[in-house]
């Protein structure tokens, strides 16, 4: 049997997005789209579809309460990841993720400090979300991680710490490394 | 005492292994045994465009597969990780700022988008694309141009090899594994495993090769030292061939359309990344690389321990010939280096007078030798070492490497150390009994 060729994977990307439209959504009755494709953006930020963030043009972003997360990362967290616990973790590596962008990044041993506590709050977030459930350790620190560098300047100063680090190594901590 | 003759290995090597005493680190109330003792250094080489974090993530994943202990031998396995960062990795948000601008700004400043298009999909894509058919065509251009900058990266690394300068503290780190007697596991994705074969090649000069296997996955080397997998939709690798030689297909793949996504909830468009394929358990192809790292978690053989382990170790080696010595200064004043090899929180284990080292520190599991306070590593050039170049890399159980310091050595200053390279700060949480190490300035 040949297989599946894909000439462009822009082509299947496309055939993707068919299927999943062909699939049909939850409501059975169609509504009114904005009429803008920037509008319909718009809609899906304002439904929570997608997340609304703060794009300032610093690193450090707004932090009202001063605990070194982001307002709108602290409320992505809230809104998003359900028990204490899960946003606990949650935030103990949303405050590394701006730690990181943050650090001295010629300052060796504070960059390989951050690292520690990063792996620190990944191996938390493992023992708080079941990796079986709906929502997974693996795809919350990627969404962390993303809303964390949702800018360039900040996505650039995350880069960096990880150029930093590149070259180390460092244990995947065991037991309960939450904070 | 004269020196030149003193034992280079001290007669008590597994004293912290025999230690049976309760100490409590990381929310663990383990007794020291279970505390400080491992028997497989199971070390990843991450591929192509991974984040330190993603690297974690992708070791937690790995453990989930494989556990702490490896099924039929029942050995403690240990994961570490071996960070290499993908250099130019900084250019390709020049050129997803650039896409963003498309279709009259659509998605202009939403960087949260980059790392799911890395993949060319997740969920806050399709949700754009289900909504703004527009956007399929952003998010396609980035993923086709992604893939010919990632295997032209790649070929670029391919002849322009890590140097010894990339891989000092991965080797420290191989030292101080072999020192302390545990069997090496090497697991590649992409790029790792051109550092992973630099690790090997060095290993294999300090070790017998029964003690240390490599696991390929996705390899971006033609070179392999031990079994791989590779599938026949790796866009990346497939790129690669075109310019070169690459290793063997081994396994077909489904079509991007019909592959289940992997436990971060992305399908990888260009079919090379470890969730979303190699390990993605839902996909056989993941079946060979368990297989593969089963195998070798089989077949290993324990090199000869030289040095127990530490709740925190200190490990000085350096560059020719002489003698250099270690010293720690406990926090009760103790003294610890080769006339006083036994302190009272800790040990010097290992002790060389002739070349490039080991000399091997480490500070006791035992809760009730273990102090709280600030450890002083130092170094001194004991003779014939002036001008060597002495590394220290400080490590601590919990987490592994906490920092590798070198110094150029200056005149000969026989017992008196002449450069502190760190300062170790061990507290106790007198409400929890919980130990933590931290390096102080």
């Amino acid at each position: 049997m040949k297989k599946q060729t894909m000439p462009t994977i822009a082509s299947a990307i496309v055939a993707l997005a068919t299927l999943s439209a062909c699939g049909g959504g939850s409501s059975s009755a169609p509504e009114a789209e904005p009429a803008s494709p920037k509008a319909r953006i718009a809609a899906l930020e304002a439904s929570g579809a997608l997340p609304k963030l703060e794009r300032t043009d610093t690193v450090d972003g707004l932090d009202t309460n001063a605990d070194g997360i982001r307002d709108d990362v602290e409320a992505f967290i809230s809104t998003h990841y359900s028990t204490p616990e899960q946003q606990a973790a949650s935030r103990q590596f949303a405050s590394v993720m701006q730690a990181a962008m943050l650090v001295d990044k010629e300052d060796i041993a504070a960059v390989k400090a951050i690292s520690l506590r990063s792996s620190r709050a990944v191996n938390c977030i493992y023992t708080r979300f079941d990796p079986d459930g709906d929502i997974k350790p693996a795809a919350v620190v990627q969404e962390l991680r993303s809303i964390s560098t949702n800018t360039k300047q900040r996505l650039l100063a995350y880069l960096a710490y990880a150029k930093a680090l590149d070259g180390t190594t460092s244990a995947l901590p065991e037991g309960d490394t939450c904070e | 005492m004269n020196k030149t003759i003193r034992k280079l290995l001290s007669a008590s090597v597994a004293l912290c292994i025999a230690l049976t005493a309760p100490l409590q680190a990381m929310g663990q109330t383990s007794s020291a045994t279970e505390l400080c003792n491992a028997d497989v250094a199971f070390f990843f080489f991450n591929g192509v465009q991974t984040t330190p974090d993603g690297a974690d993530v992708a070791l937690a994943e790995l453990r989930r597969i494989h556990g702490t202990s490896a099924t039929a031998t029942g050995d403690r396995i240990r994961y570490e990780k071996l960070y290499n960062y993908s250099n130019g990795f900084e250019d390709f948000v020049e050129t997803f700022e650039q896409r963003l601008l498309e279709q009259d700004r659509l998605l202009e400043g939403r960087f949260e988008l980059f790392f799911e298009a890395l993949h060319g999909d997740g969920p806050w894509w399709s949700r754009i694309i289900e909504s703004v058919a527009e956007a399929v065509g952003i998010l396609g251009g980035f993923v086709d141009w992604y893939q010919a900058a990632a295997a032209q990266q790649l070929t670029t690394l391919l002849g322009n090899p890590p140097t010894t300068a990339n891989y000092l503290e991965h080797r420290a780190r191989i030292d101080n594994m072999i020192l302390e007697g545990r069997k090496l596991l090497f697991v590649a994705h992409s790029q790792g495993n051109l550092f992973a074969n630099a690790a090997y090649d060095y290993a294999v000069t300090q070790v017998d090769a029964q003690s240390v296997k490599v696991v390929h996955i996705a390899p971006a080397s033609p070179t392999l030292n031990g079994p791989h997998t590779l599938a026949d939709l790796d866009l990346v690798i497939n790129g690669l061939r075109a310019v070169g030689s690459v290793a063997d297909i081994t396994d077909e793949i489904p079509g991007f359309l019909l592959r289940a996504p992997g436990v971060n909830g992305q399908r990888d468009a260009l079919g090379h990344g470890l969730l979303e394929i190699y390990i993605n358990q839902r996909l056989s192809i993941s079946q060979r690389v368990k297989s593969d790292i089963d195998t070798a978690l089989e077949t290993l053989i324990a090199p000869p321990a030289q040095a127990a382990a530490g709740f925190f170790t200190a490990t000085l080696t350096w560059n020719g010939t002489g003698d250099v010595d270690l010293h720690t200064f406990e926090p009760n004043g103790g003294h610890v280096y080769y006339r006083a090899k036994v302190g009272t929180a800790g040990h010097l284990d290992v002790d060389n007078t002739t070349a490039n080292g080991p000399e091997h520190y480490y500070a006791s599991c035992d809760a009730n030798r273990l102090q709280a306070g600030t450890y002083q590593v130092a170094v001194a050039n004991y003779s014939r070492a002036t001008g060597r170049t002495a590394t220290v890399q400080l490590a601590s159980w919990a987490d592994g490497v906490l920092g590798t310091q070198s110094v150029v050595l200056g005149a000969e200053t026989r017992d008196t150390p002449s450069a502190t390279l760190f300062n170790v700060i061990v507290t106790k949480d007198e409400e929890t009994g919980r130990y933590s190490v931290s390096l102080g300035n």
